[in-house]
């Protein structure tokens, strides 16, 4: 089979698991219900690891045997033709709506004044799409007014065109032109090399496979497996599994949308139903209000970063005609179609939408609260997939980022801020689920700090590296609270303690069964009960070690290799000048540290000392099902990084996020801009030390025993700061206070008082005017046949009179 | 009229198709002696059927299709006078008409089957109808469009009376008997004036003499014209129930058997509005300046009539019956915009409006029975001053008041959906056609310069959207009432199944827009065949006549 035919398979598989799920999920019953979901995950992984070795598009160096050139498309700019072809493979499922094939335009190629005759030499015929319609006013009305091709033909149409090719003018003149829509006589020569593109618009439902699409399905899949598998055991004891599975599915086959989508509306649609897979999921346990309330938190913060994409969408359709990437990015690489302030406008609206999915500042709120839902769903959803969209989309839509310079900067600093924020929020949370989720939102700022520095592929691939350990992190996690749970459960039925193993005889230190929450956190995920676990529960326990360490950066695991690409960039940059760069490069350093910091306090004060409750004393190692993925997933995070995958990588993305030539002088292109900084080595050895550091700090605090430095007094030492961060800045205090009660107001204002008061009110009054109205004519229907002959002989005179004398 | 070649008898193939299965029915009953719906429906399926075929066959003449002639042709100045002319717009119509006329043989079956009426005799009465209606869609001639009125009204009147013994059913006949006939007085007499102005009866011919290009009609040829025109609109009005002509239609829509009300509502309108059409434009297209306003202003005063009234109605058919007038109010403005793509509208909003209504109604008479004993319910409002308020007692009630409704969304859900679609069509709601039908209307009218009208249109729609959802509301909000179940034969239920698909389909499928676009080039101006030849059958005359649809001004 072809890529393209085999290519839709890749999100139809989970869509045929959810929709499998949707009708029989309950006749299937849980257990079943988790395998299929299973095996359709894992087919449409399948499928795209096949993909990915017949395509070949991962392989660097390699040309395409068939390409969809930006080239052939348009003319652009020279430059940008030096380099290797892109390679694509399109397959468009269907077109949803075309406007008209092609025609020949017969154009006045000069400024139309209205009642002004056209001279003949004025007029010259111009196949689509040697020029570019900019706006096609009038066929655009043409289109909504349903007219057929056939009765388009003769119409005039007043376009806004401009020209391309060898011979136009390169001015970036546009032409106002007067045109009448000829039926194209020469179809069978269409011009050469000019693929047949439609005029006005289509919307395509198409996918895209390249190499970045290619590695994010990769991993959407891949990952998504994994944590799939994982489900069945963890949610084992849940008796709404069909419905679990039923989302999950959903929310692969929409991110896998999001990331295969040939335009911006494809993208659009996936980027929504993630959200709404989102919401169900992390309201999944929706009999406790806190979660429904996470659920609609997470969804409404994600709604405002919608609307700015929505809003970058239309602006990119007014701008380019088009929203197909196809179209709009080599468009986009042409400074005469893409002016510095709109593409300033598009970057920002896009950046705003971005921080919206992927949790950065000042839009990152939900995404700790979203730790509501169950663990593998945070894991999969929260931390490995759809919180990367952001990152995906900005990488797709570069070429616009690289026009934009200062919304570039904002990226980095929103990255570098976030992630500095976030890790010193980390620091001191005792929710095992809580610590992760910050340091997500933290690592995502860390992609944000790549692709602001221009660096694209190094936010892709930290991207990545961050899905396997990240993923590996919260598994590890679920896997521990379970494991603390069935220690719980074991504490509560002490009966048989007399029969148990000689090495529980220290049991009796704990009273049975769990303890109190302490702050509202469910004492299996509280920190502060664990302990000790690296013994109950090996396997976990050394996979979470490798996590742990994957994420704090230590050599040679995944983590150091991505992190260090990220900041080499950015030191790169700072070597141009621009004290900013130098900042930020520090910004990340520090968070460098911080993370490594935080993570070792993560890792002391889960696996190692002594058992602090029941369920760290009893804790008992997860089921095969659960275990096994953590296994691959920390392979993963331990090779995930090496130079000879990163390496072939960034070639392999380096046709897609090339940073186009001429802009690179405005924009610094990263690849040889990072050879002024300091040398890679040095670099690597600079994080290294930090990232050490972190976690000798770490053990001085929290290790097993008597610590050096006591985390309890230096809390008090610190006072107000250790508050503040233990109230994570109080940012959604300070929402609450100065957005959401300000927001209630107006709105209980515009209710009670525009909308009841005024609005109603007039709808009410129009109402019963209209019945009293209805009332009146209801004289005239007396039910005698004489009033109606009546009424007819009046209604006849009247109109008589009107048309015989009044006229 | 001259022995008529076999072309020519091809022209009215479709009536006498139907005509046929009409006499077949009446005869299979009479020599088997009882009753066989499934043969009877059959027989009356195949008939309507195969003029459906026909007219479909036509539906490509554009405007010049097959026509009979008056046969001294050659006596009255050598222009052949065409009496029944098959165009696209009169198969477009017709089509229509027979999709009506399936329906109410097929709901009505059942309706009438209950009752222990003769359901032969139903079915032919209808079929009647339905020829006389063929008949007017296809008229090219004044007298053509009298016969053809005349032909299905009296089959009307017959129907409105059918329930044996039903006062309510009696008194609707005889007042739509009365005002009819009243009516038809002023077509005639319209007639008469516009051939005492050109001395043709003939439509095209009227239009070439009045306005065409070697007419050059005098001043007071015009006038009489026109009065013949106030008298032809009156007498086509009260057929389309305008206002002013509008009041016999609550009474009798909500006397007549309900499969009955339908079949007046939808097919009546159609073949009265294909004649309106061919009356203003083909006849009277070069006056229209004198005309327009005044029928615009007759749309206005018909829309806002018909949905004040309909507002303030408890009782379903007669709500109905005032959104039929308000209904004929929205084509009416599309034909004032007929310039300007009109005509295309009015016809895909015929038939939008023609399946929901069918569909309404259809619900009603399979519903008929459930109220048991709320006679008195209804009986409030049999006219709305009350004059004529008793209601009868026998046989099954019709199912009419809203109560009758509550609780439908659980008890008959199918049937309920029914209603809803057909009711959002009627208000013109996404994804419904409907919606699709009134916004070409606007959108034609805007196009030719009627901004206020379309805006007067807007504005009604909103308002008819009260009454129309407070069904809705009824069937799915309020707890069911009785516990009794109609049964729905499968005749029926396919009738409504098809009813509502097309409801859904005609928005998808721009495959019937552009049908209604191509019957859009009809007639309008005389044609151009110079006098004396007689035009070849078969051949199109020129299109360039016609306006292209659409064409900005």
């Amino acid at each position: 089979m072809s890529i393209e035919t085999l290519l839709p398979w890749v999100p139809a598989l989970p869509l045929i698991g959810f929709v499998t799920l949707v009708f029989f999920g309950r006749r299937l019953g849980g257990r079943w219900s988790g395998i299929v979901a299973t095996v359709a995950m894992g087919a449409a992984f399948a499928v795209a690891a096949w993909l990915a070795l017949g395509s070949a598009l991962l392989r660097p160096g390699w040309s395409p045997p068939r390409v969809m050139g930006i080239d052939e498309k348009h003319v652009v700019p020279a430059d940008y033709l030096d380099h290797p072809q892109e390679a694509v493979y399109h397959s468009t499922l269907w077109t949803w709506m075309t406007v008209a094939p092609q025609y020949d335009l017969t154009v006045v190629t000069r400024p139309v004044r209205a009642g002004e005759p056209v001279p003949a030499d004025a007029v010259t015929t111009i196949r689509l799409p040697q020029a570019r319609i900019t706006h096609d006013l009038e066929l655009f009305a043409t289109s909504h007014r349903m007219f057929t091709p056939e009765q388009a033909i003769g119409r005039i149409a007043r376009l806004d065109l401009l020209p391309i090719g060898p011979d136009a003018p390169l001015n970036g003149d546009r032409l106002l032109a007067e045109t009448t829509l000829l039926p194209d006589a020469e179809r069978a020569i269409p011009a050469a090399g000019l693929p047949e593109r439609p005029l006005g618009y289509v919307v395509d439902v198409a996918l895209q496979l390249d190499a970045l699409s290619l590695l994010m399905i990769l991993i959407v899949t891949g990952v998504g497996f994994l944590i799939h598998l994982y489900s069945i055991g963890y949610m084992a004891h849940d008796a709404d599994r069909p419905r679990y599975f039923a989302y999950l599915n959903l929310f692969a086959f929409s991110m896998l949308t999001l990331v295969l989508g040939a335009n911006f509306l494809v993208l659009f649609v996936g980027w929504e139903l993630v959200g709404a897979c989102s919401y169900l999921l992390i309201g999944f346990w929706h009999k406790d209000p806190a979660n429904a309330s996470a659920g609609r938190k997470a969804f409404i913060v994600n709604r405002i970063g919608d609307v700015a994409f929505l809003i970058a969408m239309m602006l990119i359709f007014t701008t380019f005609g088009s929203l197909a990437f196809a179209d709009v990015l080599p468009q986009a690489a042409d400074p005469l179609v893409l002016s510095g302030g709109v593409a300033t406008l598009i970057a920002a609206l896009l950046l705003v939408g971005a921080t919206g999915k992927s949790a950065q500042i000042p839009l990152y709120v939900w995404l700790p609260d979203a730790m509501a839902g169950p663990t593998p769903v945070s894991a999969l959803i929260h931390a490995a997939t759809m919180v990367t969209a952001g990152i995906y989309m900005m990488a797709r839509a570069h070429v616009i980022f690289d026009h934009a310079p200062s919304v570039l900067v904002a990226v980095a600093v929103v990255g570098a801020v976030t992630a500095f924020g976030a890790a010193l929020i980390a620091l001191v949370q005792s929710d095992i689920k809580r610590v992760l989720a910050y340091s997500t939102v933290s690592q995502l700022g860390y992609m944000f700090l790549g692709v602001g520095a221009g660096a694209y592929a190094s936010g892709v691939f930290h991207l990545m590296t961050h899905a396997f350990f990240k993923a590996l992190l919260f598994l590890g996690a679920g896997s521990l609270m379970h494991a603390m749970e069935h220690g719980f459960h074991h504490g509560k039925g002490s009966g048989h303690g007399a029969a148990s193993s000689s090495e529980d005889h220290d049991d009796d230190a704990f009273p049975p069964g769990p303890p109190p929450a302490l702050d509202g956190i469910p004492p299996e995920q509280d920190l502060r009960h664990m302990g000790g676990l690296l013994r109950k529960a090996p396997v976990t326990g050394w996979t979470f070690v490798v996590g742990g360490l994957a994420l704090a950066g230590v050599f040679p695991l995944a983590g150091f290799w991505s992190k260090d690409e990220i900041l080499h960039h950015v030191i790169g940059r700072a070597g141009e000048g621009g004290a900013i760069w130098l900042a930020l490069f520090a910004l990340g350093l520090v968070t460098a540290g911080l993370t490594a910091f935080y993570t070792g306090r993560l890792l002391l004060l889960a696996l190692f000392g002594a058992p602090r409750s029941s369920g760290a004393a009893h804790a008992a190692d997860s089921p095969r099902t659960m275990t096994a993925p953590l296994v691959v997933l920390a392979a993963l995070s331990i090779v995930g990084g090496l130079p000879w995958l990163s390496g072939p990588l960034a070639e392999a993305l380096d046709p897609v996020l090339r940073v186009a030539g001429h802009v690179a002088t405005n924009v610094a292109g990263s690849a040889h801009a990072a050879e002024s900084g300091p040398s890679a080595l040095t670099l690597a050895l600079i994080a290294s030390a930090v990232a050490l550091g972190g976690l000798a700090l770490a053990w001085a605090m929290y290790r097993p025993g008597t610590p050096l430095v006591d985390p309890a007094r230096l809390a008090t030492a610190m006072g107000g700061a250790y508050r503040t961060l233990r109230g994570k800045f109080y940012v959604d205090e300070l929402y609450a206070w100065g957005l959401v009660r300000p927001f209630t107001r107006i709105a209980d204002f515009l209710w009670h008082r525009v909308d009841d008061g005024v609005v109603d009110a007039a709808v009410n009054a129009v109402g019963r005017g209209a019945v009293a109205l209805g009332q009146g004519s209801r004289r005239w229907q007396t039910g005698y046949v004489r009033t109606y002959g009546l009424g007819i002989v009046i209604g006849a005179a009247a109109l008589a009179a009107w048309l015989l004398w009044l006229v | 009229m001259t022995p008529a070649s076999l072309p020519e008898l091809l022209v009215a193939l479709p009536a006498l198709a139907v005509v046929m299965a009409a006499l077949l029915v009446v005869l299979v009953e009479a020599l088997w002696r009882r009753t066989i719906a499934r043969l009877i429906d059959g027989i009356a399926l195949a008939g309507l059927g195969g003029a459906a075929f026909l007219e479909a066959l036509s539906l490509r003449a554009g405007d010049g299709g097959p026509a009979i002639y008056r046969g001294a042709a050659a006596a009255s100045g050598g222009a052949a006078a065409a009496l029944v002319r098959q165009d696209a717009l009169a198969a477009f119509g017709g089509l229509l008409i027979l999709v009506a006329a399936a329906f109410t043989v097929l709901v009505g079956g059942a309706y009438v089957a209950r009752r222990g009426l003769r359901q032969a005799e139903y079915t032919a009465v209808v079929l009647f109808a339905a020829a006389g209606m063929l008949l007017l869609g296809a008229a090219a001639d004044l007298i053509m469009i009298f016969l053809g009125v005349e032909a299905f009204s009296i089959a009307l009147y017959v129907l409105c009376a059918f329930r044996s013994g039903d006062r309510a059913g009696y008194e609707a006949a005889l007042k739509y008997f009365v005002l009819g006939s009243l009516a038809a007085g002023f077509l005639l007499y319209g007639t008469a004036l516009v051939y005492g102005a050109t001395g043709s009866t003939e439509l095209a011919r009227v239009g070439q003499i009045l306005s065409g290009p070697d007419g050059g009609a005098t001043a007071g040829q015009q006038t009489v014209g026109l009065a013949g025109l106030t008298l032809l609109l009156v007498g086509l009005g009260f057929k389309m129930a305008l206002v002013p002509f509008h009041h016999w239609a609550p009474d009798v829509y909500q006397g007549a058997p309900t499969p009955i009300t339908g079949f007046m509502a939808a097919a009546t309108k159609t073949a009265a509005t294909v004649a309106l059409i061919r009356v203003l434009w083909t006849a009277f297209g070069g006056l229209s300046a004198t005309w327009l306003p005044a029928v615009a202003a007759l749309a206005v005063v018909t829309m806002v009539v018909g949905n004040l009234a309909a507002i303030v109605q408890a009782d379903l058919k007669r709500m109905l019956a005032y959104s039929a007038i308000a209904q004929a109010g929205y084509v009416l403005v599309a034909l004032v915009a007929a310039a300007t793509g009109g005509v295309a509208a009015a016809l895909y909003y015929l038939l939008a409006y023609g399946l929901a209504k069918l569909g309404a109604f259809g619900v009603l008479a399979l519903l008929d029975g459930q109220g048991g004993g709320r006679a008195a319910d209804a009986a409030a409002n049999v006219a709305d001053a009350g004059a004529a308020g008793e209601r009868p007692a026998a046989g099954p009630r019709d199912a009419t008041s809203l109560a009758d409704l509550a609780g439908l969304g659980r008890t008959q859900p199918w049937l309920a959906a029914t209603m809803t679609i057909c009711l959002m069509s009627l208000v013109g709601l996404p994804p419904m056609a409907g919606f699709l039908g009134k916004w070409m209307i606007f959108q034609s009218a805007v196009d030719g310069g009627w901004m206020w009208l379309a805006i007067v249109l807007v504005l009604n729609t909103a308002l008819s959207a009260f009454y129309y959802l407070r069904p809705i509301g009824w069937m799915y909000m309020v707890e069911p009432k009785g516990d009794a179940v109609p049964e729905v034969g499968s005749g029926a239920s396919f009738a409504l199944t098809v009813a509502v698909l097309g409801l859904v389909a005609a928005l998808v499928s721009g495959g019937i827009v552009r049908v209604a676009r191509a019957a859009d080039a009809f007639d309008r101006r005389p044609p151009d065949a110079p006098a004396g030849l007689p035009p070849e059958l078969g051949t199109a005359t020129p299109a360039a006549t016609a306006t292209p649809a659409g064409t900005a001004p």
